[in-house]
């Protein structure tokens, strides 16, 4: 299988301090990944990494096609003075795509793609709900078809009810157009539900790794089995 | 629309508020306009019967109704001192101030906008460093103190101009031009300093927001980050400010014009309350009122176009 990413060797530093060490993964083609740990360990850190917006690295990170980012929080992610039809199109504009017309046309498909009706085309940031604004950074994320979408913390911001509908939105977008997911959380329910495989994290290094059942029905670290026993 | 209303009804409300503050100050304060013309040897039955011509001896509010619908069909009154029309008179400073307070308005821009931006785009270099301190310098200094060292550097040390050489309008608009320049240029060092130093810290914290982190994740360059993003954002307290700032100036020139000799509406307006001459000093000081309500006017209009927030804020 044709890998969307791989990392080896990965280290990363803030100043002197050593952050991530010796990370080595992959993501396949169309492959949900979890990435799992508590906050601190250094999760947020690889995610920025991996977009180029992260601190000093060494190592290497290979990129096979588009990567994009969605983050945690959606009432901060978006500019509050753009409209969402302009924050939809900036992608397009950074990659040159399309005259006006087109770029419209692209931003009102991506609009029903992600669930927004597209009367919010004109609204600001501030006007929408979590939910809403949340779906607005994915069809951004995807305005420039990514292979592989970095989702740090989607939902964890977002109410419950509105929680399950994004993650939907998120498996639809994985079986339809095959995008591969780098799914971070400290929640392993929601991981348990949505990744093939899984990732688990502590103190900037990978412990553990495995297949969802490896991992829920036969840990092998103590750290993983105290994530698992402090979820039931 | 119905801001715009809203707003423009405030502003009439202001300059009638203004225009009466003004009215009553002049008549309390001590001194009389008619023993003022005729001097203190003039016998009282005499200068009485210049109260009674001048309109002086009915009440204050009937006065004040009487100048306020003079004001507004475009009869100022007469000079006392002058022997003229006051409509004449200041139509004749009016440019000269209107430059002076443009121009500064103008290099404030000039100044501290791409200033502002440079310095936060490079705030952790020597020379972003070394503008900080500069700044902090030029900010201390008020305006009439530049105009003396500048006067006193450029006008007496390297002979740039001449002090007290004012050339008008009229007869040489270049040479007019060119004599506005250090003053206008002590004007707008402070406030060109304050407003850039406002830019810098306003880009710089606006930097750190999560939206900020969104667009570089995009693929955005720093410039395309600065430029489409974080710049906008970050003009607008600044906007607020350089509209506050307009007005300041247009009220603080009256001091530089004392500094460097130029016959515009500040010196008129003090002369014209030495002299007593109340038509005179009270048609400058509700012009003046007149347009730093204007200005806040427009900032207030403007404001809506910058920062859409304003407006839906408004109409909730």
């Amino acid at each position: 299988m044709e890998n969307v990413l791989e990392i080896r060797h990965l280290n990363a530093f803030y100043k002197r301090n050593q952050v991530l060490q010796d990370i080595n993964l992959s993501v396949g083609k169309g492959e949900i990944v979890g990435l799992v740990g508590e906050s601190g360990c250094g999760k947020s850190t690889l995610a920025k990494s991996i977009v180029q917006i992260g601190p000093r690295t060494e190592g290497e990170i290979v990129r096979n096609g588009k990567v994009q980012m969605i983050f945690q929080d959606p009432y901060h992610s978006l500019n509050p003075s753009m409209t969402i039809g302009r924050i939809l199109k900036e992608p397009l504009i950074i990659d040159r795509i399309g005259d006006n017309r087109e770029m419209n046309e692209r931003v009102l498909t991506m609009m029903e793609k992600v669930g927004l009706p597209d009367t919010l085309i004109n609204r600001l940031p501030s006007e929408l709900s979590g939910g809403q604004r949340q779906r607005v950074c994915i069809g951004t994320a995807l305005m420039q078809s990514p292979k592989l979408i970095i989702a740090d913390e989607p939902v964890s911001a977002l109410d419950v009810t509105i929680q399950a509908k994004v993650l939907k939105l998120l498996q639809k977008l994985n079986r339809e157009e095959g995008i591969a997911f780098l799914f971070i959380s400290h929640d392993l329910r929601v991981v348990y539900e949505l990744c093939s495989r899984i990732l688990i994290m502590k103190d900037g290094r990978i412990v553990e790794q495995g297949t969802d059942r490896q991992i829920f029905e036969d840990p092998q670290e103590a750290y993983t089995k105290r994530l698992l026993s402090a979820m039931l | 629309m119905r801001y715009g209303i809203r707003k423009g009804m405030t502003m009439i409300i202001t300059i009638l508020m203004v225009s009466l503050f003004v009215f009553i100050a002049f008549s309390v304060i001590p001194g009389d306009p008619a023993t003022q013309m005729l001097g203190t040897n003039a016998t009282s039955e005499k200068v009485n019967a210049l109260r009674e011509q001048m309109g002086l001896n009915r009440p204050l509010i009937i006065r004040y109704f009487q100048w306020v619908h003079d004001f507004v069909t475009g009869n100022m009154g007469v000079s006392y001192s002058y022997h003229m029309p006051v409509k004449t008179l200041l139509a004749e400073k009016l440019p000269i101030t209107l430059t002076l307070s443009l121009l500064s308005f103008l290099m404030i821009l000039l100044l501290s906008v791409p200033l502002g931006i440079i310095t936060a785009k490079y705030y952790d270099r020597y020379f972003a460093k070394l503008f900080d301190i500069i700044n902090q310098l030029f900010m201390a200094i008020p305006p009439f103190f530049t105009g003396i060292l500048l006067t006193y550097l450029f006008g007496l040390l390297l002979r740039a101009f001449t002090p007290g050489g004012f050339v008008s309008y009229k007869s040489n608009f270049g040479a007019f031009l060119a004599y506005m320049f250090f003053p206008c240029l002590s004007i707008a060092l402070p406030k060109a300093a304050m407003s850039m130093r406002m830019l810098k810290t306003s880009v710089l914290s606006e930097s750190k927001l999560d939206y900020v982190r969104t667009a570089y994740s995009r693929g955005n360059k720093t410039d395309q980050v600065l430029y489409r993003h974080v710049l906008r954002n970050a003009l607008l307290p600044v906007i607020t400010f350089l509209g506050m700032t307009l007005a300041d100036i247009v009220a603080g020139s009256i001091v530089i014009e004392q500094v460097f000799s130029i016959p515009g509406f500040g010196r008129l307006l003090i002369s014209s309350i030495a002299n007593r001459d109340y038509p005179v000093a009270q048609a400058i000081i509700a012009i003046i009122a007149g347009i730093v309500v204007v200005i806040n006017f427009m900032v207030d209009i403007l404001y809506p176009l910058i920062d859409p927030r304003v407006k839906q804020h408004e109409n909730q």
